[in-house]
């Protein structure tokens, strides 16, 4: 996966962190069967902690110095 | 739906069901017209409960789209931001236990039988969080504890060392001083809530901010209390200022962090 996010769809990224915060601790879980394996969902985990990767590059902006590739 | 409906979501031409969340059954809810991708949204009763739900293309959503997508953080952060813009305006009047992701289903059937097996402790959720949602405090402050002005350059290596000594824990002092004050400041908002939670504080890399975050909490309030809570939230950003600690305030969340339903009460394997 490349790490050349532009944007993430949430204009504002300190409410996408605290969605994601939430999202991987807290709330209901009632999927958990066979639709999608068990690491499956682990690496939907995974990814969402990915989402706030970004951020870091698309929040502050402006050091172009700090983005890895 | 297709007219040659295949029970398995490998067939992703077909639709697939997307559940946001779960409220009491038999209710009148207001939702949104529209969720995920523009879809319609629509409550599918289930006794005691009922989820709040759109179908979905398959070929978009379903398990594959899952599984192409788990680790792309776009896609990710795209269906967790409409998710959540679903369960946002629900909140707003009603109590909605908020489903984590992926929230897939085959079908209506399944998400029915599913929701059916586990009526009971989504319904014991719901009524333990009647009347509640979840709001978020998080303290900033903009600077570290400033260390006291540097003394006179030292004459020996012995007052070096005391110079030293005093300035560090003069530096120690003031930390605790501020530890001190978040900790009031937790117990104020803790104090007007029917519970709280303290949660990491999220890592500056991460949410892109300079600031250090001193606290990341949430309340469970009544939603009679809302004004009475921000009232406490500005006092306590009132006796923060002075300190630079700043304080944000977030929601009203459905209960994310107040609903103790994990994985092991409530995934089944028995739904194949």
């Amino acid at each position: 996966m490349t790490m050349t996010v532009e944007r993430v769809p949430c204009a504002e990224n300190v409410a996408l962190v605290d969605l994601v915060d939430r999202l991987i601790d807290g709330g209901v879980v009632v999927t958990g069967d066979v639709v999608l394996s068990l690491a499956g969902v682990d690496l939907v985990y995974l990814g969402l902690r990915l989402v706030l990767a970004p951020a870091q590059e698309v929040a502050p902006g402006l050091s172009s110095g700090r983005s890895s590739r | 739906m297709s007219a040659e409906h295949e029970p398995s979501l490998r067939d992703d031409a077909s639709a697939v069901v997307h559940a946001y969340g779960v409220v009491l059954g038999g209710e009148p809810v207001p939702l949104p017209v529209t969720g995920i991708a523009g879809a319609g949204v629509a409550l599918l009763d289930a006794g005691s409960v009922a989820a709040v739900f759109s179908r979905l293309p398959g070929c978009s959503y379903g398990e594959s789209a899952w599984r192409e997508h788990a680790e792309d953080p776009r896609w990710l952060a795209e269906v967790a931001v409409q998710h959540q813009r679903v369960l946002d305006e629900i909140v707003e009047d009603s109590d909605v236990l908020p489903l984590r992701l992926p929230a897939m289903f085959r079908d209506e059937e399944h998400l029915h039988r599913v929701l059916a097996g586990r009526a009971a402790l989504l319904e014991a959720a719901l009524v333990a969080t009647h009347d509640h949602v979840e709001w978020g405090v998080q303290l900033l402050a903009a600077e570290q504890p400033a260390a006291p002005p540097q003394e006179e350059r030292p004459s020996s290596g012995r007052e070096f060392f005391e110079q030293r000594a005093r300035r560090s824990s003069a530096l120690a002092r003031a930390r605790s001083r501020r530890d001190a004050l978040v900790r009031e400041a937790y117990a104020a908002l803790a104090d007007v809530s029917r519970q709280s939670v303290l949660n990491n504080p999220q890592d500056p890399a991460l949410s892109g901010r300079s600031e250090t975050m001193l606290l990341n909490s949430a309340h469970l309030v009544g939603r009679r209390h809302r004004d009475f809570f921000m009232t406490t939230v500005e006092e306590v950003a009132e006796r923060l200022r002075p300190a630079g600690i700043s304080v944000e305030v977030s929601g009203p969340w459905p209960p994310y962090n107040f609903v103790a339903l994990g994985t092991e009460e409530l995934v089944g394997d028995d739904d194949g």
